[in-house]
């Protein structure tokens, strides 16, 4: 009887102890996110953990797999802002719904219950900018168009939806275009279809020959590649983007028996077009090899008959084609088709993409941000999270005044503006106004922002986001057509003999790159 | 209704074990990801704890002569479920920090949340067998028997969590009230006592409890 007692003590205070101590489902610890917490409470996916986030200050809404970005939209320019551009540009009157066609919303609460956002077609995210090099490089499907790119009308497949804006930015700039996205998990349609009025409104319109813009089909990319794509006209492009938390690949989704799937639904001159993080070259201080990552999703292509390859590597903003990092781990957008890709070869496609500009009809200047950043400037990283300026009030003007923009490379991007400083009175004073700032609203300091040792520098950034994205498009596209060594031959060492061969070779090859196949589908453990 | 209260015993203990596995690999998933090595790491840290705890919980069975530690094992490890959403994410968070290959890091996660609940879990089989057993004629049929409740315990838990426990139930609270029940049950075997059959009868009975294979481990 007296164990028991002793029992039944121990057990209730563990219970009581572990009960009102347990840890709060999981919470953001970033500031000034609106509605944080109703959109926690909206993780409601039996999959997987979804959650919509949104920051005015930063002009970003995202959707997480909880602290892991999964995509992010800009929320301005908002939709409603792009239907008033829409009275002065017809070009944007593909995005203009009938009054009574505006998308019904979803009966229950909405998240996040007293504002609904109302983001437009703008990428927060800079691979998603490169998405129309898919049809852009297209002869077939350009041809038919008369190289007009707003009357292209590509069949396109995208392979995991996240928050849809790579939808968002295909549908802005080909109106013909027929989209259909395949993901695994409805309820992340679901929070896309509710929260995202466009792409709402998207699925309800029709092309000429009565198929919808935008169709939703929840189910494993392999099982609708195999059992109902053969079915269906060929496609054009098929987008893969399919990503479980952080930065790995579903490993089904990158093998050589895969991408003959995809092959055999797509057109004699479709391709592929994926969305691979990795790098080049490893990286000495980090424990990981992306460069197989990137090296295997190259050779796989080939293995599996789509054997022209290229690669576009997305140069972050303080980048150039002339200083390229290639032990940079980045998102890196594969091309690969049957038909020969390379810049001699389709010279027709590459000016395409020369002349080819981003959101034409936006105006610039209109939608920015401004934000501080520290930097470890010895390692050359960002040492904190972003902050956005605003937060700082009046003091933001007086240290913008005291910071030069920076200089950049003659060949890099000119946005965003990026002005720096080493000046030590100058961080103290950014750093006293965001403690300040946070702990007055009694938050937790964003990361980096509670110690400053491991910072020696200051980077305050103006994003002008319409810019950055013609300028993440303009800058990616002028490395990857730097001679061949960006082609998969270069990537993987196949360089034919002769044609200046030396002079192609970069100092990148990845002989090593792995063959994933069904049977070696490992792209998840080399993506760690 | 000693052995239908002994076979509940495995069929519960079975199902939290295989439950805790099964949501054990979302909760981590936050910090370390969705990846193969995350599964490694949790069913290796699990089989692991089996095999100490059947060799902890032999020994224990060879001395007890009630069901009395089997009521203190099961509550150990309900205290470990009910402290876990506690402590569990906090610990995780600090290893991502300071542990920064994620294989490392999970491992040594899976091994620090997991193990102790787990090989807890593991000494009720061996203790269950000395104390299903009645004499040598039936020792065959009574562990098995035995073996067949605890597996079906560990497939219940396995689909439970699955199909059900994640949809309608947060991570948290399945695994808090997976450790009262276990609590309400290792309570039980200490209020009521259920005695082993007697040394000389299992002497004579040719120590059938040696030789038995490892129960539970199908996964």
């Amino acid at each position: 009887m007296k164990a028991a007692l002793i029992g039944i003590t121990a057990m209730v205070a563990a219970a009581v102890t572990g009960y009102t101590l347990q840890d709060e489902p999981y919470r953001l610890r970033a500031a000034f996110q609106a509605a944080d917490q109703a959109a926690l409470d909206h993780r409601d996916s039996p999959y997987s953990n979804i959650t919509w986030v949104a920051s005015a200050d930063e002009n970003y809404l995202q959707l997480r797999f909880f602290d892991r970005v999964e995509g992010g939209v800009c929320l301005h320019p908002s939709w409603g802002e792009l239907i008033a551009l829409a009275g002065k540009d017809p070009h944007l009157a593909h995005l203009v719904p009938k009054p009574e066609d505006l998308p019904k919303l979803p009966a229950g609460p909405m998240w996040p219950y007293n504002w609904l956002p109302d983001p437009g077609t703008v990428s927060n995210s800079a691979y998603v900018r490169l998405f129309p090099a898919g049809v852009l490089l297209n002869q077939k499907v350009m041809a038919a168009a008369g190289g007009d790119w707003r009357a292209a009308a590509p069949r396109v497949m995208v392979i995991g939806l996240g928050s849809g804006i790579g939808i968002a930015t295909l549908a802005h700039h080909f109106p013909k275009a027929a989209i259909t996205v395949v993901d695994i998990d409805q309820a992340v349609i679901d929070m896309v279809r509710d929260h995202y009025p466009l792409m709402r409104w998207l699925t309800t319109q029709k092309l000429a020959d009565g198929s919808p813009r935008l169709r939703f089909v929840a189910r494993d990319a392999r099982q609708y590649l195999q059992y109902d794509a053969t079915r269906e006209k060929a496609y054009d492009l098929i987008v893969l983007d399919a990503y479980t938390s952080g930065s790995t690949i579903p490993p089904h989704l990158m093998t050589r028996e895969f991408f003959a799937q995809c092959a055999a639904v797509l057109d004699e001159s479709g391709m592929v077009l994926a969305n691979v993080i990795g790098s080049y070259e490893r990286d000495p201080q980090s424990p990981g090899d992306k460069r197989l990552v990137t090296g295997g999703a190259v050779r796989t292509f080939r293995a599996a008959g789509l054997a022209s390859v290229w690669n576009f590597p997305i140069l972050s903003s303080n980048e150039s084609p002339g200083s390229f990092n290639d032990t940079h781990q980045r998102n890196n957008i594969v091309i690969a088709s049957r038909r020969k890709l390379g810049p001699h070869d389709n010279a027709a496609g590459w000016d395409r993409l020369r002349g080819f500009t981003l959101y034409p009809e936006l105006p610039l200047g209109t939608w920015m941000t401004d934000s501080y950043i520290l930097i470890d400037s010895e390692h050359s990283r960002y040492a904190s999270a972003w902050v956005p300026a605003s937060l700082l009030g009046a003091t933001d003007a007086k240290l913008r005044a005291r910071m030069e923009p920076e200089k950049n490379a003659p060949d890099a991007m000119t946005a965003p503006l990026s002005r720096r400083s080493s000046d030590r009175e100058l961080m103290d004073q950014v750093f006293a106004a965001v403690a300040q700032t946070y702990l007055g609203h009694h938050l937790p300091l964003p990361k980096g922002w509670d110690d400053r040792g491991g910072a020696n520098a200051l980077e305050r950034r103006e994003s002008d986001w319409v810019a950055f994205a013609r300028e993440t498009f303009r800058v990616s596209v002028a490395t990857a057509k730097d001679s061949n060594k960006h082609s998969g031959e270069a990537l993987t060492g196949d360089l034919p003999e002769g044609r200046e061969r030396d002079a192609m070779v970069p100092n990148w090859i990845i002989p090593d790159a792995p063959l994933f196949t069904d049977q070696m589908p490992n792209a998840d453990i080399y993506n760690n | 209704m000693r052995l239908p209260a002994l076979y509940l015993t495995s069929i519960i203990c079975g199902f939290c074990m295989m439950a805790l596995e099964i949501l054990g690999g979302r909760f981590i998933q936050p910090i370390f990801g969705s990846s193969i090595d995350v599964w490694a790491a949790i069913i290796s840290v699990f089989i692991l704890s089996l095999s100490i705890g059947y060799v902890i919980g032999g020994r224990i069975a060879d001395r007890a002569r009630t069901n009395q530690p089997l009521g203190w094992l099961i509550i150990g490890a309900g205290i470990f479920y009910c402290l876990m959403p506690w402590y569990g994410t906090p610990f995780m968070e600090a290893l991502g920090e300071s542990v920064h290959t994620a294989r490392w890091g999970v491992l040594l996660a899976a091994l620090v949340l997991y193990l102790p609940p787990s090989l807890l879990l593991g000494t009720v089989s061996p203790i269950l067998v000395k104390l299903v057993f009645t004499g040598a004629d039936k020792v065959g049929s009574t562990t098995g028997m035995l073996y067949a409740v605890g597996s079906i315990g560990n497939v219940l838990g396995i689909l439970v969590a699955d199909y059900v426990l994640l949809k309608y139930v947060g991570l948290n609270a399945n695994i808090f009230s997976m450790g009262v029940i276990l609590g309400v049950l290792g309570v039980a075997h200490l209020l009521i006592t259920i005695a082993a059959t007697s040394p000389a009868a299992a002497a004579a009975s040719q120590a059938p409890a040696a030789a038995v294979a490892v129960p539970g481990t199908t996964v």
